[in-house]
């Protein structure tokens, strides 16, 4: 190695890139070589100077207000549409959007099998107070009564105005 | 503890944090800036040279991550990443800014040095005369002299940080150390 791929070569050893053959043969030029031996001194030297070098910190305050300020800035400069990008808000905005736009569908169905519930108690309480006259009527009205207050199953196999005439068929019957 | 294992757990814990984040936890990202604003801070501050504009530049870095983090493919060189975002905001900013040094400011440098007339300078005079220095270097080197010796980073992570090879990181890192040394010579002992 000479002098000149010394030069070309010094900071890459002086920094450790160089391994194996090229570090040898660098390393025995720098031994017979002073002036190539200053030059790695300097440059050394130079790296530890501006390694020594230092920044003002800016101080507790600045430190503590960094995070506080980073949020208002996200805040102002996020558009009010981007919780639609993360999943969970996405997810918990879906569901709220659905429950509004059925809302309306579901109130009728409520509305309607609490008629229907209501119906049934009506003719429970007929029923009771006529139960213990006549046990057979009051099993078959039992029966009949199973079927009313089981909204569910009512508001599937019934409409509104079979229902409505089954109660009063009922509350007829019971009223006998 | 190695300095490899040290970056390895802050890597994992970085990747834990950002998992937590993209499940809708913003406390996990706050933990994100406050674990690395220093760095990311005293980064921009060394190749802007102002408080002002590091502060600003390192905000910009923390809200394009803070948007881009779902896009992170290796989690755990969030670190890596986060380099990689403040330098370029970094360089757009001097690209950008009002009064911007030439690119190619070698000859400012060897003015500053010829001024001193041979005298040796003090120590404390020999690093002020490099921080002049580093501060006229193109931004692109001295963005990556400042990645080496003050963060300490090897070549093939500045090439990760700031998108060069890691050829071209050497290259611009040996670069600026001559320009520095050539503007130098013959004062302040070197």
């Amino acid at each position: 190695m000479d002098c000149k791929m010394t030069a070309e070569y010094i900071g890459e050893y002086a920094e450790g890139c160089l391994e194996g053959k090229s570090a040898k043969e660098m390393e025995v030029h720098m031994a017979s070589c002073p002036a190539c031996a200053a030059e790695m001194v300097s440059y050394t030297k130079l790296i530890d100077a501006a390694s020594s070098l230092t920044v003002e910190d800016p101080g507790a305050e600045f430190w503590k207000s960094y995070l506080p300020k980073l949020r208002k800035k996200l805040l102002i400069q996020t558009p009010w549409y981007a919780f639609l990008r993360k999943p969970l808000t996405a997810s918990i905005s879906l569901a709220l959007l659905l429950l509004i736009l059925l809302a309306p569908f579901g109130a009728g169905r409520m509305r309607r099998l609490a008629r229907v519930r209501n119906a049934g108690l009506v003719t429970e309480e007929s029923a009771v107070r006529k139960a213990s006259s006549n046990p057979e009527w009051f099993a078959a009205a039992i029966e009949e009564y199973q079927l009313l207050s089981d909204a569910s199953n009512v508001a599937e196999v019934l409409s509104s105005e079979e229902k409505d005439r089954l109660v009063a068929e009922m509350t007829a019957d019971l009223m006998d | 503890m190695s300095n490899d294992e040290v970056k390895e757990n802050s890597g994992q814990e970085d990747a834990g944090l950002i998992g937590q984040f993209l499940q809708g936890n913003e406390e996990a990202f706050n933990r994100l800036v406050l674990k690395h604003k220093e760095k990311v801070y005293f980064l921009a501050l060394r190749v802007l040279g102002n408080h002002h504009d590091a502060e600003e530049a390192s905000q910009e870095a923390f809200i394009k991550a803070y948007r881009a983090l779902k896009k992170l493919k290796e989690r755990k060189f969030f670190f890596t990443w986060l380099y990689r975002i403040t330098f370029n905001v970094c360089m757009t900013r001097k690209k950008t800014a009002r009064f911007t040094e030439p690119l190619d400011s070698a000859s400012k440098l060897r003015d500053m040095s010829l001024g001193q007339g041979g005298e040796e300078l003090e120590k404390e005079e020999l690093k002020a005369a490099l921080k002049r220095m580093t501060e006229l270097l193109p931004v692109r080197q001295r963005a990556v002299f400042v990645l080496r010796i003050y963060e300490g980073l090897k070549f093939e992570e500045i090439a990760a940080a700031t998108g060069l090879t890691s050829g071209g990181a050497k290259a611009n890192f040996f670069n600026a150390v001559q320009k520095m040394k050539k503007a130098m010579r013959g004062n302040y002992g070197l």
